[in-house]
């Protein structure tokens, strides 16, 4: 392209335009629980969006963007992508307000303690005499409710569960899109103006560690009471 | 002789700065020919400039190419000057709302922001030829000047009803530089880039080498690219 680039001066060149492209929106929640929270009664959360958009015509490098509402004419929202992949182009995830999401508990079962006595650690000999090992696997049950505060519907919304060493998923009541561990997918509709729900089963792998001091021998005791003066 | 060959191409940089192809059409006479190239930017990189004869014959060849930059310090010493005056113009200004206004403001405008970049260097030619005849000389060089850069921007209008969109894309091109690149080819080029540039460009450090008088001038541009990635238009 030719242009004339003048001393201290900005010069906007139109690069490409492409009309009547197809686009999606993709939502996304990605949340992960550990022993503590897994109790909550109410957990806040919030998606993520980014716009995808198909066959666009020229490689896009890192870029500002700056979306209209076509109608409305004015501008919606701010955003970047991170450039264009062969000609796919997306925008960067970014906080999506019109979804509301309640994560809440339904129901939270203790499992019963199994108690396991182990010699301690080589090192550890001197000071201790055994290593007592309490676990439990408790059960909670756990409802994420989406609410849609549009009017158009929102299609395939993802639910990204990821399992951890202390929480694992064990079963749900809808149906999944994907079990990858450690990620399981949901993908749910959610109505316009409407609510969809998710719940699901989680097992939380729990251990404490006691370790028991050894009783000091007779000497030992004959030894402490010449050090400690009456 | 002096020419002044009119940029033709200029690949611009993500990082800033870019590469020039300068062309003119000279006249060689038998003997040795010694051109000087004007308004050579002191940011231009002596060590990666070069020059083609284009669809030269065989009995004419490039003896040598003077590159030089002009000493730093000496060239802040002398601007230093010149803002001073430029502010000056500025403070004892009683009445700028003249014809002139415009004019002057942009004299002092320029002066206030002249950097060592916006100098000249030395650019000089030195061809044999053999013949009498009229080529075509292209001179190439990188720009280290960061002030020139480019900024990709993407304005999208969403149809949220039908599902549909409109993309346009824009560059931005910013030339904070004292030349001009009239009706020029532009190029966009997209490079990973070893570092970011800082804001006082690429040849912030060019006082300490120059003074050093036992340095090889050394390209500070070419060897913060890493690998390029596209060339957008």
């Amino acid at each position: 392209m030719k242009a004339t680039l003048l001393p201290r001066q900005n010069v906007r060149l139109m690069w490409f335009k492409v009309e009547r492209t197809k686009f999606q929106t993709e939502r996304k929640v990605e949340f992960m629980y550990n022993s503590e929270d897994t109790q909550q009664a109410t957990i806040n959360r919030s998606a993520q969006f980014q716009y995808v958009f198909t066959d666009v015509p020229k490689p896009v490098p890192a870029s500002q963007i700056v979306i209209f509402d076509k109608i409305l004419g004015l501008p919606q929202a701010y955003g970047q992508t991170n450039g264009s992949v062969g000609s796919r182009l997306s925008t960067t995830w970014e906080t999506e307000s019109e979804l509301e999401i309640m994560d809440r508990l339904v129901s939270y079962t203790e499992g019963k303690e199994s108690i396991k006595i182990e010699p301690p650690p080589p090192n550890m000999r001197q000071r201790l005499k055994e290593v007592e090992i309490r676990e439990r696997e408790d059960t909670v049950t756990r409802k994420i409710t989406l609410k849609n505060l549009t009017e158009r519907e929102m299609r395939d919304v993802q639910l990204h569960l990821v399992e951890n060493k202390e929480v694992r998923f064990d079963s749900t009541k809808t149906e999944l899109f994907k079990k990858d561990p450690p990620e399981v997918i949901w993908k749910v509709e959610v109505p316009a103006d409407g609510t969809a729900s998710v719940e699901f089963s989680l097992k939380i792998q729990l251990m404490k560690v006691f370790e028991i001091e050894r009783e000091p021998s007779k000497k030992e005791r004959d030894l402490e009471k010449i050090r400690t003066p009456q | 002789m002096k020419i002044n060959p009119q940029p033709i191409k200029f690949i611009i940089f993500s990082g800033g700065g870019g590469l020039v192809f300068r062309r003119q059409s000279v006249k060689l006479t038998p003997g040795i020919n010694t051109f000087e190239i004007d308004e050579v930017p002191a940011a231009f990189d002596p060590k990666t400039a070069t020059v083609e004869l284009i669809d030269a014959p065989e009995s004419i060849e490039v003896v040598q190419l003077d590159v030089k930059r002009p000493d730093k310090t000496i060239i802040s010493q002398f601007m230093g000057r010149e803002k001073t005056a430029a502010t000056n113009i500025i403070n004892a200004a009683a009445d700028l709302r003249g014809q002139s206004r415009e004019k002057i403001i942009q004299i002092v405008e320029s002066t206030h922001y002249r950097s060592y970049e916006d100098v000249v260097g030395s650019f000089t030619v030195i061809i044999n030829s053999k013949i009498t005849t009229t080529i075509d000389l292209e001179i190439r060089y990188f720009l280290e000047d960061a002030r020139i850069k480019w900024e990709p921007s993407v304005h999208i209008a969403l149809d949220q009803t039908s599902g549909e969109a409109t993309l346009e894309g824009f560059i931005l091109v910013m030339n904070n530089s004292d030349f001009t690149y009239p009706q020029c080819e532009l190029q966009f080029a997209e490079f990973e880039l070893a570092q970011a540039v800082s804001e006082a460009g690429y040849l912030e450090n060019l006082e300490a080498e120059q003074s050093a008088q036992n340095v090889v001038p050394q390209s500070q541009m070419v060897k913060n690219l890493k690998r390029m990635s596209r060339i957008l238009m």
